[in-house]
């Protein structure tokens, strides 16, 4: 199958497949749930198949990525970044000609072609926000979708997953190896340290990671949308 | 960086290990009081490793509110379970927590950095507390964390820590009521059961 045609058949499962995987009605009362992100619904009709992935992933953190990062020194780290960095020089550099454009707010070619395409050409992009293709779906008001395990890449939700998927051919797939519940933008030294720890005190790894996954993805999605409202507010 | 992510884990656990005092105290004042003792257990180079470990044992399980945790963790299913199922699973958890934290102190009492600690504000509502505060690392990033806090015969014990929005209970909630849904409560505590002799035998 094409990958095309498989982000195709991952989009219409998530419409076919909208109702939550878990949900919590329980009368406990706490004064400050508004302080920490409630565990959000999530979907997830894929379970079998993101476990497969998960089961995967996991052999290669703990098995090759761990040893790896412990064994190797720093310089040699970034040496093998910067390796696979220059393998795929060529589409970096088409998507970084088009990054730049975007920030500077200018590229009325890049954001209409976009905007077109996803219909969502009455927000432009404020200055400094890389319009990476995760956060053009969800302005263009795509919900998240349901939980998906991508191979390699970890978890994500289906419309972040197919930006991710692009993101990978456009920018350094070493940027985007951080396990499920590690802070964006950490090394992957720290990321895969979170990963043992919630690994070692976990009864279901899965299901743990899941959770993580969750809330923190709740928390972006937060974030983004306070900031996306200052803008637009013209604050 | 990896040992300041490790002392932040660390800190989180322990920070609401207060000892009981006699006189009441504000949530604050007892946050503030827990992260001092905390640090000064420490930095106490007189202490042996065994001794630093069974005091901060001691304090964690002093100042977990671990019946709290444990209803809010099964949530719907509290209310199902049976007064026995419910006092299995507070032993069970709080003997997991222990066993899950207790390598991880030693592995991360030695990597202590002298990270600061501020705590920051608080908020009280009836009986309950919110007390926010920073970890400040040595490379200056700052890291929120809040403790939630329930008044007790006179003292504020935690019910759930939030490190930059995300909670530990919501994280521990999501999973066990997952596998009580899937399992029944035989099947959790079967789980935690060889969970706890795993993490045992790896001592």
């Amino acid at each position: 199958m094409k990958p095309l045609n498989l982000l195709a058949l991952i989009f219409i499962l998530s419409l076919i497949f909208s109702a939550p995987a878990w949900s919590f009605d329980d009368d406990f009362h706490d004064p400050f749930e508004d302080v920490g992100t409630a565990a959000p619904d999530i979907t997830d009709p894929l379970e079998p198949l993101n476990r497969l992935s998960f089961w995967v992933n996991d052999k290669i953190y703990r098995y090759f990525l761990s040893p790896l990062n412990e064994s190797v020194s720093a310089g040699l780290r970034e040496a093998l970044c910067n390796g696979l960095s220059v393998c795929i020089a060529p589409v970096r550099t088409v998507h970084g000609g088009m990054e730049f454009r975007f920030r500077d707010g200018g590229s009325e070619f890049g954001r209409l072609a976009l905007g077109y395409l996803l219909q969502v050409l009455d927000r432009p992009f404020s200055d400094g926000e890389v319009p990476d293709l995760e956060r053009i779906l969800a302005r263009a008001g795509l919900g998240t979708g349901p939980y998906l395990v991508l191979p390699v890449l970890g978890p994500s939700t289906v419309r972040d997953g197919v930006g991710k998927i692009a993101s990978f051919y456009l920018e350094s797939p070493v940027a985007l190896l951080e396990p499920a519940g590690a802070e964006s933008g950490s090394s992957l030294g720290d990321a895969l340290v979170t990963y043992n720890n919630i690994h070692r005190g976990a009864l279901d790894p899965y299901l743990s990671v899941r959770s993580l996954f969750s809330q923190q993805n709740e928390k972006e999605n937060r974030s983004f949308q306070i900031a996306s409202n200052s803008y637009l507010e013209g604050g | 960086m990896k040992t300041k992510k490790a002392l932040v884990l660390f800190l989180i656990i322990l920070m609401v290990a207060l000892p009981a005092f006699a006189a009441p105290q504000s949530p604050r004042e007892q946050v503030q009081t827990t992260v001092d003792t905390v640090l000064e257990t420490l930095a106490d180079q007189s202490l042996s490793a065994e001794a630093r470990d069974r005091r901060l044992e001691e304090l964690i399980r002093q100042k977990f509110d671990f019946q709290l945790m444990s209803q809010w963790i099964l949530g719907v299913h509290w209310r199902r379970a049976t007064p026995e199922q419910r006092d299995r699973f507070i032993d069970l958890f709080t003997e997991l927590l222990e066993t899950t934290y207790r390598d991880r102190m030693s592995e991360y009492a030695d990597q202590y950095a002298g990270e600061q600690v501020e705590v920051v504000s608080e908020r009280i509502i009836d009986n309950r507390a919110l007390v926010d505060t920073i970890v400040v690392t040595q490379d200056r990033k700052r890291i929120p964390i809040s403790y939630k806090l329930d008044l007790q015969q006179g003292e504020w014990r935690a019910y759930d820590v939030v490190i930059e929005e995300v909670s530990l209970v919501n994280t521990y909630r999501a999973e066990y009521s997952e596998l009580v849904r899937r399992h029944g409560f035989e099947g959790l505590f079967s789980r935690m059961e060889t969970r706890i002799a795993e993490l045992r035998a790896r001592k």
